[in-house]
């Protein structure tokens, strides 16, 4: 009880889910009541899913808590590196009121919400990560190598309003759901490094650096939530198709659009080698005078990346795309399925699950789920819903059951919590 | 001194290295952790070029730098050439010709006189002077009339080859008072002279006008008879010329003994300096028109300081110096080709004069001019503003030594944007490559507003010279390394301070003689070597 008591405080502080916005259940695709039975529903869903390849629970946690790394942390950490550490993390909060229309009820609704996400999306060498971890001190005289590394960070809030259509015939329910956002960018990072070195000198005299690197950064200001750095259009579609007590299959897309953030943006790239041996003030030759005279961070980011231009770009957004499918056994009493959303735009693009739902009564619904994603690792969880009453449904979960209390293990951390309101 | 802006640059750069390690990603609740950062942050190079003065320095074929003193010792004025003899002429005029009473209407003329009268140089102990033409620098010409008559008088005086601006001649009146003497000073500074005479065909010659009239004022008549009589004195004083030309003759004058400040040695700030097989010149540019003997009586170097004063000597004192003339150039005037004249004193000790770091020189010398008393030219001239100027030149190529050459800057100090909380201990580490053959001892301070000092970066951090091999030639620069601990109260200094103030002290390596190539650099590295909270 401890533990499912931690999995919902969990989930609610951390705010760690995978699912969208959605009216249903994720594991067990309910009848919908008929169309004249409700008038608005109410749903807010938490969702957050931390994974890496390489990172253990307690680093990650460390991070997430933003706490002091220590060196047998960090040690621990680099010892059982691999070679290409994927790590990402997958949030979004938010909250939706469907209406059903009053003049087609049960056939057509609208609905409209609002939604925060953030999604870390990163691809790192093992040396570049030794480098970033220890500093450079402890590897001079020797070569570090980061041929491919990218990193990728996306905040943004969503106001989100749609029209959905049941289409009911006999016992097949099928439902198309479209709607329009209005994307409010919040922060925006991107960092990549191709083919790059770095070497120190034993006695730090020189650093030898080949890069080849490119950035784009929304402003080189932290944005707070409230706080509006670009805007942009997306668009979301869902089509299911259930037939009662049977099966059910459906499809989603989200975030199909774009964020173009404003003027403060600044992007750079850089694709040099050379050998570093201070900042130069070349009396001889030049006569100096070629230093900034300011080194606030701009004039740094400037002497990084002495081409870069400030101005508006485009991002698109990480468009999902959700699949989801299962089979009613027992007369409704089981439902096994698979769900799968994939992410065409990130390194860790694939979230594989697979799952039994027990229906009890009605009343309670016992999830088992098993998680395969581009991490390459197996996770375990559950999912348990309920109706409490006839009109508030409560579904809670988290695939990662079998790592997320394991500080040693593999970085797999999630979970959800969504709560519906039916009148 | 350019240390001065690369010592700001070293500490600004290293401590904006670390704000680039933070700030290159945004300000976010973020996790922190310890790295290890190793790395150079700034590097110069320093040429010979910015160690000494350009001025100071000739590069030869092979590289080898000669040093080149030149310091102007004493200018010379010949003031008794630039000033025109106090002159004084006595007009007596008396009426006991008159046969009868005469009655003068208001303004008649009483008498006239226009005459030549002569430049008196000889009463003065001046020989064989003929000068043509004279400007006035400054000076002025007494007019002073007794008038014993029955009634007050117009004295007028007018020297008709003294012209102003132009055609203004020189022209004063006075009127005076039955019984009484008039004097008055009248200014003559400005008044160009011609000294030729009326005839134009003389030399030290200035013509003049005399006229006493009735005085216009009167209400009758002046009734002049023959126990009526008048006169007029004339004296110039104070006359100095701005320039003159004709023939100086020939004439000795005597200079000293005079003290001139050298300010030479204060500019560099030094310690001691000796100067290996120096070539000492004493350089003379005449600027005056005529040519002169000159003959070094004493020389003698003066440390005010120490109190060390040494005299010249070698066979150049008492030895007749001749210096040619110099030449007027265009037309316009001031345009002097001064005539240089370049007298090797390599055989004296001055160079030991050098080295007690004199701040005065005292000097006593005699002059002649125009010695081979050449009487037919016309074309001696000098310039009041132009005097013969006399300097010291000396080239050192073998060798130098200097001993606690001083420098030291202040640079404005702004570390209000240092963010050094990240810093959790470690070091600079300043290294030096050094090909010069000297030593540099440094120290290096933060100061608050007052230019009180708050902090050291390092005090007596030795930067150890390049060492000549049997050539004089460094083949290996040395390395010097000086580390300096980031203490808590450094990183507050640094965030705190309002200037920076740097002390450097050079002196060659060994104590002895080098010799320096113009290839000869120093390259100075910081390199950072701390520890650093990381948070991105």
């Amino acid at each position: 009880m401890n533990r499912l008591l931690y999995i919902f405080i969990f989930s609610f502080l951390a705010n760690i889910s995978f699912a969208q916005v959605e009216m249903q259940s994720p594991y067990f695709p309910e009848s919908r009541e008929d169309g004249t039975e409700w008038k608005w529903k109410a749903t807010g869903n938490w969702n957050e899913a931390v994974n890496s390849n390489s990172f253990t629970n307690d680093f990650v946690k460390a991070i997430d808590k933003s706490r002091f790394l220590d060196g047998q942390l960090i040690d621990g950490q680099l010892a059982n590196m691999v070679d290409k550490t994927l790590a990402g993390q997958i949030r979004s909060i938010g909250g939706r009121f469907y209406m059903n229309s009053k003049k087609k009820p049960g056939k057509q609704y609208f609905f409209f919400g609002i939604e925060h996400q953030h999604i870390l999306d990163t691809y790192m060498d093992k040396d570049l990560l030794a480098l970033f971890l220890k500093g450079n001190k402890p590897y001079a005289g020797k070569t570090l190598n980061a041929p491919n590394s990218e990193f990728y960070n996306i905040y943004f809030n969503q106001l989100s309003g749609g029209v959905g259509y049941n289409f009911d015939k006999e016992d097949v329910k099928q439902q198309l759901q479209w709607g329009i956002s209005l994307n409010f960018g919040q922060n925006y990072d991107y960092i990549s490094l191709k083919n790059s070195m770095f070497y120190t000198d034993p006695d730090g005299e020189y650093l030898d650096v080949s890069l080849s690197a490119e950035t784009k950064l929304s402003d080189t200001v932290w944005a707070e939530f409230y706080e509006v750095r670009g805007i942009g259009l997306s668009g979301e579609l869902l089509y299911s198709y259930t037939k009662t007590n049977d099966f059910h299959f459906d499809v989603s897309f989200k975030n199909l659009g774009f964020v173009r953030w404003n003027k403060n943006a600044f992007s750079g790239t850089m694709d040099t080698s050379f050998v570093f041996n201070g900042l130069e003030n070349d009396t001889v030759n030049t006569g100096g005078g070629s230093l900034p005279s300011d080194f606030d961070k701009n004039a740094l980011r400037r002497l990084l990346f002495p081409n870069a231009e400030t101005g508006s770009f485009n991002t698109v957004l990480p468009l999902k795309i959700g699949v989801s499918a299962g089979k009613f056994l027992s007369e409704g009493k089981l439902y096994l399925g698979m769900k799968a959303d994939y992410y065409p735009f990130l390194k860790a693009p694939l979230m594989l699950e697979v799952f039994g739902t027990w229906n009890v009564n009605n009343t309670v619904y016992i999830t088992p789920v098993m998680l395969y994603s581009s991490y390459g690792k197996l996770n375990f969880g559950l999912s348990l819903g309920a109706n409490i009453t006839k009109n508030l449904r409560l579904d809670i979960g988290s695939s990662y059951l079998n790592s997320m209390f394991s500080g040693s293990s593999l970085a797999g951390q999630g979970g959800f919590v969504r709560l519906g309101f039916t009148y | 001194m350019r240390i001065s802006r690369y010592l700001k640059y070293v500490v600004f750069i290293f401590f904006g290295f670390l704000i680039l390690n933070s700030g290159c990603r945004k300000k976010s609740p973020s996790p922190s952790w310890n790295v290890e950062l190793l790395a150079p942050l700034f590097v110069d190079t320093i040429g010979v070029y910015d160690v000494f003065n350009d001025s100071l320095i000739v590069e030869n074929p092979d590289q080898l730098l000669s040093f080149v003193f030149n310091e102007k010792l004493y200018e010379i004025n010949v003031d008794s050439l630039v000033k025109l003899p106090d002159t004084l002429f006595n007009f007596a005029y008396s009426m006991d010709w008159l046969p009868f009473p005469i009655p003068l209407a208001p303004g008649d003329l009483i008498i006239s006189d226009t005459f030549d009268w002569p430049l008196d140089y000889e009463t003065f102990g001046f020989e064989g002077i003929a000068l043509e033409e004279a400007y006035v620098r400054s000076g002025f010409i007494h007019f002073e009339v007794f008038n014993k008559s029955d009634g007050p008088i117009l004295s007028q005086f007018r020297i008709n080859s003294a012209i102003k601006n132009v055609s203004d001649t020189f022209n004063v009146s006075k009127t005076v008072e039955s019984g009484q003497i008039a004097s008055e000073a009248f200014d003559f500074s400005g008044y160009r002279l011609n000294l030729r005479g009326s005839n134009n065909d003389t030399v030290n010659m200035l013509n003049y006008y005399i006229g006493l009239f009735a005085d216009p004022g009167i209400p009758d008549t002046l009734l002049l008879t023959s126990v009526d009589s008048f006169s007029v004195n004339i004296y110039f004083e104070d006359l100095v010329m701005d320039y003159a030309k004709g023939n100086f003759g020939k004439n000795d004058f005597h200079f000293g003994p005079e003290i001139s400040h050298l300010g030479f040695f204060n500019n560099l700030n030094i310690g001691g300096i000796s100067m290996k097989d120096a070539k000492v010149k004493l350089q003379i540019h005449n600027t005056y028109g005529v040519d002169g003997n000159m003959k070094i009586d004493q020389i003698t170097a003066i440390n005010s300081s120490t109190g060390e004063v040494l005299g010249l000597e070698g066979d150049i004192l008492d030895s007749l110096l001749y210096i040619p003339g110099g030449t007027q150039t265009g037309n316009g005037l001031g345009n002097i080709q001064p005539s240089i004249n370049d007298f090797d004193f390599s055989e004296t000790n001055f160079n030991d004069l050098l080295q007690i770091i004199p701040d005065q020189i005292s000097y006593t010398l005699d002059m002649t001019t125009n010695p081979f008393e050449d009487s037919i030219t016309r074309e001696h001239f000098f310039y009041y503003d132009y005097p013969i100027e006399v300097y010291l030149d000396m080239e050192v190529s073998q060798g130098i030594m200097l001993q606690d050459l001083f420098g030291w800057g202040r640079s404005e100090w702004n570390g209000e944007n240092i963010d050094l909380e990240n810093v959790l201990n470690g070091n600079l580490v300043l290294k030096y490559t050094n090909w010069f053959p000297f030593t540099f001892d440094m120290d290096l301070y933060l100061e608050d507003e007052n230019m009180e000092v708050m902090d050291t970066l390092f005090y007596e951090g030795v930067i150890e010279g390049g060492l000549p091999n049997a050539d004089g030639r460094v083949l290996q620069p040395t390395v010097s390394r000086i580390q300096v601990e980031l203490t808590g109260s450094l990183r507050k200094s640094v965030k705190d301070a309002k200037f920076a103030y740097f002390q450097i002290y050079i002196n060659s390596v060994e104590g002895g003689h080098v010799k320096v190539y113009s290839d000869y650099v120093m390259e100075f590295k910081m390199i950072g070597d701390f520890e650093w909270i990381m948070e991105p």
